[in-house]
């Protein structure tokens, strides 16, 4: 009983609130004078023809831009072709090159070392050196008598 | 009979132009064209504007982005029937009051939203003696206090309340002119009505 009550009174408050939604927003409305004098205010359409003008200025130098770009980009574009062409030559021709470079060394040279001479012992010295021995001297033997 | 000067029958004959052959023309760059397009509809363009915004300085800004947006989309008005140029035109203008009001509330313009103690007071009286007298009709709302409370609302909402309430349209002219969907406007009315009774709610 007392929801239903409650919900007729919520109903009735949606209706009163609705009219008065209605007439709020009709308060809000401008009158035909109001309208009239915004729609015929002066200079009006001068002030449109000029920001369309400005409008049309922005985009031809916006256009002007893209194509000062394209045209850079135009000759830019046989430049970039020519050195790529350079670059692939260079790569094809660089194992015709070391091919004719390798017979005349005779293949067999090794790569050269960081202090080759330094560590470059040969099997005696290393045994000589072990054997606390010059090399070329004869080894002194505690033999047989 | 006096010989017409040239500009004169030039001006007889775009008053004579129907809107379609006046955009035809004004795409091949005939300014004065376009001029006569917007003596026809400035009267229109203001009377939207007015549906959204109570100053004249706002609705001017209205008037210039409205039809500017218009002279740089002339190239995709189709026309084919009499009414078509008015209904795209109204479109546009709908579109630019949207924006408009969005821009506002980023800028947070609907601080103008808050009513002063005197208001809140007055609202107070006028909803709880319309409440025990149910008669509405003799609210006395001024239109400041009307624009302070429509501010509070979401643009989308106001956008519909004034179209449905102020410019009396159906949901189909509505979705026709926002380019939501019938079912979107339906549900966006019920929620935008809610909405107000919601905000006056607060002042019973």
């Amino acid at each position: 009983m007392w929801m239903k009550d409650k919900r007729r009174k919520d109903e009735l408050d949606d209706e009163m609130l609705n009219r008065f939604s209605d007439e709020l927003l009709r308060a809000f409305e401008a009158s035909d004078a109001e309208i009239n004098t915004a729609a015929a205010s002066p200079f009006l359409y001068r002030r449109i023809r000029v920001r369309i003008e400005a409008e049309e200025r922005r985009l031809a130098e916006q256009r002007g831009a893209w194509l000062t770009l394209l045209r850079g980009v135009k000759h830019a574009i046989p430049v970039m072709a020519m050195l790529a062409v350079v670059a692939l030559a260079s790569l094809m021709m660089m194992p015709a090159l070391s091919h004719q470079r390798q017979p005349a060394n005779g293949g067999n040279e090794e790569p050269p070392t960081l202090m080759s001479d330094v560590f470059s012992f040969s099997q005696d010295e290393l045994i000589a050196s072990a054997a606390g021995v010059e090399p070329g001297q004869p080894r002194q033997s505690g033999g047989t008598r | 009979m006096p010989a017409e000067t040239d500009a004169e029958m030039s001006a007889k004959m775009l008053s004579e132009m129907t809107d379609d052959e006046l955009v035809v023309a004004a795409r091949s760059g005939d300014e004065s064209a376009f001029a006569r397009l917007f003596d026809r509809h400035r009267r229109l363009v203001s009377r939207l504007g007015y549906r959204f915004f109570p100053r004249r300085d706002q609705v001017e800004e209205i008037i210039q982005e409205s039809f500017i947006k218009a002279y740089f989309a002339l190239d995709d008005f189709q026309g084919g029937n009499e009414k078509s140029f008015v209904s795209w035109l109204a479109r546009i203008t709908v579109r630019t009051c949207y924006d408009e009001l969005r821009r506002a509330q980023r800028r947070g313009e609907s601080n103008i939203g808050d009513l002063t103690e005197e208001e809140a007071a007055y609202l107070h009286e006028g909803l709880r003696d319309l409440s025990a007298s149910g008669n509405v009709e003799g609210a006395a709302i001024s239109r400041d206090l009307a624009n302070k409370l429509l501010a509070r609302l979401r643009p989308d909402d106001r956008l519909i309340l004034a179209l449905l309430k102020l410019e009396e349209l159906s949901i189909a002219e509505i979705s026709n002119l926002t380019g939501w969907t019938r079912a979107k406007v339906k549900m966006r009315s019920h929620r935008a009505q809610q909405g107000l009774r919601r905000l006056l709610r607060k002042f019973l």
